[in-house]
């Protein structure tokens, strides 16, 4: 959900992008976290606790816990909530621990 | 239940002008009581009507002798915590100012339901004067309302009703 | 890797208020010391960014002013200055002998080693877990982080939310969420006090938002995302004192405090000490934000959980002890009014806990 109108805010947004979600197209904008195109988009499960394959969302959204990370283009346990949007991005959501490349 | 509790000030807390001063014109109220590091009413009345002195923490105190009801000090308080109150001199109506915040923005003539400190409706009010010190304080509205005078202790807060407002 | 080598004279760690104060008053104090910030978000200002309240204080720290707009402010002088660079996207990775500071730079993908003669580590706090079933679920945030998707992004964390914790963070953000056109349905709190200003409790009250002090939250629950939130009344030993409620809730806010990050002072050797007010360990530092390692300092969250304002004044404090080190000019005089202007905005109730946490950090000794 994108808040249209705010009583303080304006918010400057870049212009609009593609970008691919497990392989869907979807918009954000540019410069955007990749985890606020991705909520905007309403996708709330960014990961699964490695155990018992909990669902898990974003939580801190500043680069502390390891809740959004991803695979993005390619690159595995990359930190979705400090990471700029760019233009045909593609973002999987990662199986188990990831890899190093 | 104490404020600490609640978060909804009583009369015990709060120590309001007496009818005489109310009645003489525009008179601010100060809803701050405890001392949190903080000056700015001191330092944007132009009348030096509030002084806050030497430690930060003190509590604001005001002059009503020299309090022009500018409103002002209502603009800038970044606690929200200061509201203005007239009341006729008849006594058969009285006008709350109150900072804020949020959308959509009241207009002139709208009527709104009035609320207590605690978010509970009162009654209702015409909104008669909105303004914005864009100087001091960018995005916050300075509403005023005018009510019946026996709601002036209650009131400190209103909601646009639903379908009344034209987006 | 790629690695690339940077000479600095004084390496800031965090480029949020702590960060920015330390880079400009340390490049103004003393001009001609090279500064570099690293700041691991792409983003700089750190949390003040998503702050749409306006600060307390008196001119000196903004009053009035708009979080997002001091951030601004800041951000502005520093970049100003052709003393100071700043690197984004750049995590520091550990900090060696010699002073030797090895950084990541997500943007530029290489390793950046810095040499400096100062290191001020400016990292920040994180948000505390709660303990209950479902704090995992998607939909359970830090407060901080709705604050970021509402207050940076435009996009709205949820429809209806319940917050837990009524501290200020708790109090502000259940605030801009409703600015923002979210519905907070309740302001759950353990204690049988609300932690938080009455100002902004009292903001958010007469909205009709209820605080129910006393309470906590039992358990969250949703499918594959949150969809209710048990509330229950607790007594003073936090055992379940009474009936549930359940809110239908998209999204549940935690405000429970934050942990200073630490984890770069510690690997540094740092003397540490766990003080609790100060909202766990945090590395020894004097009242110049010196640590027991003589070319580290600290500022902000980091050397103990406070406020903005105090941050920016501890930035500038440690900005200026690491340009008085390295330049060899008297800055003396600077320091203590920064000290003293310090001191003074910590005086009021809110300012005793951390007061009483450094008080408890200086009496210990150094080793």
């Amino acid at each position: 959900m994108r808040i249209d109108k705010h009583p303080v805010l304006h918010f400057e947004k870049g212009r609009k992008v593609q970008f691919y979600f497990d392989g869907r197209p979807m918009t954000g904008h540019e410069g955007e976290a990749v985890t606020a195109a991705l909520h905007a988009n309403g996708v709330m499960v960014l990961s699964h606790s490695l155990k018992r394959r909990h669902p898990r969302g974003l939580f801190c959204a500043i680069g502390k816990c390891a809740s959004c990370m991803m695979r993005v283009d390619g690159q595995d346990n990359v930190r979705t909530c400090i990471l700029p949007l760019r233009e045909g991005m593609r973002i999987e959501t990662q199986e188990g621990k990831g890899r190093l490349k | 239940m104490n404020y600490k509790q609640s978060g909804v000030l009583t009369g015990e807390e709060l120590r309001l002008p007496d009818n005489e001063t109310l009645c003489r014109g525009k008179t601010i109220i100060i809803e701050c009581v405890e001392n949190i590091p903080c000056d700015p009413c001191e330092t944007s009345c132009p009348k030096g009507a509030i002084t806050v002195g030497g430690n930060i923490c003190n509590l604001p105190k005001i002059d009503y002798t020299k309090c022009s009801g500018c409103g002002l000090c209502v603009a800038v308080c970044p606690g929200l915590a200061i509201f203005m109150a007239e009341k006729s001199p008849k006594g058969d109506w009285a006008e709350i100012t109150i900072p804020y915040e949020l959308l959509p923005h009241p207009k002139n003539g709208e009527r709104v339901i009035t609320m207590d400190r605690s978010g509970c409706d009162v009654g209702t009010g015409e909104i008669v004067r909105v303004t914005e010190f864009k100087k001091v304080q960018k995005s916050r509205l300075i509403v005023t309302v005018r009510i019946p005078a026996e709601d002036l202790n209650m009131v400190r807060h209103f909601r646009i009703a639903e379908g009344n407002h034209e987006q | 890797m790629a690695l690339k080598i940077n000479k600095c004279d004084i390496l800031i760690i965090g480029g949020g208020p702590a960060g920015l104060e330390a880079a400009y008053h340390a490049a103004k104090a003393a001009p001609g010391l090279k500064i570099s910030i690293v700041e691991e978000n792409f983003l700089l200002g750190g949390q003040l960014i998503k702050q749409t309240h306006s600060f307390f204080g008196s001119k000196n720290q903004f009053a009035g002013k708009r979080g997002f707009e001091i951030a601004e402010l800041l951000m502005d002088r520093v970049r100003k200055n052709p003393d100071i660079d700043i690197h984004l996207q750049t995590s520091a990775l550990g900090c060696y002998e010699g002073g030797i500071v090895a950084c990541e730079s997500m943007a530029e993908g290489c390793l950046k080693e810095f040499q400096p003669g100062r290191t001020i580590v400016a990292a920040g706090a994180r948000e505390n877990m709660a303990p209950f079933p479902g704090n995992d679920l998607p939909g359970v945030f830090g407060a901080g982080a709705a604050q970021t998707l509402m207050n940076v992004y435009g996009v709205l964390p949820g429809r209806k939310v319940v917050m837990l914790g009524a501290g200020n963070i708790g109090l502000i953000v259940s605030y801009q969420l409703m600015q923002a056109g979210a519905e907070v349905l309740a302001i759950i709190e353990g204690l049988p006090m609300i932690g938080g200003y009455h100002v902004h409790a009292a903001k958010i009250r007469r909205m009709g938002v209820p605080i129910l002090a006393s309470h906590t939250v039992v358990r969250a629950t949703g499918k594959s995302t949150l969809e209710e939130v048990e509330v229950a009344p607790i007594d003073k030993n936090w055992k379940i004192a009474g009936e549930s409620t359940v809110f239908q809730a998209d999204t549940l806010c935690l405000a429970v405090g934050l942990t200073p990050g630490t984890e770069l002072l510690e690997q540094s050797g740092c003397r540490m000490a766990f003080v609790k007010e100060l909202g766990g360990h945090v590395a020894w530092h004097n009242d110049r934000m010196e640590t027991s390692r003589p070319e580290i300092l600290v500022a902000g969250d980091v050397s103990g959980i406070e406020e903005a304002s105090t941050a920016m004044l501890e930035g500038k404090i440690a900005g200026l002890a690491a340009a008085e080190g390295l330049s060899g000019l008297d800055l003396s005089d600077e320091i203590s009014r920064a000290q003293q202007e310090l001191a003074g905005i910590r005086k009021g109730p809110y300012g005793e806990k951390a007061c009483l946490g450094k008080d408890k950090l200086c009496k210990l000794s150094v080793r």
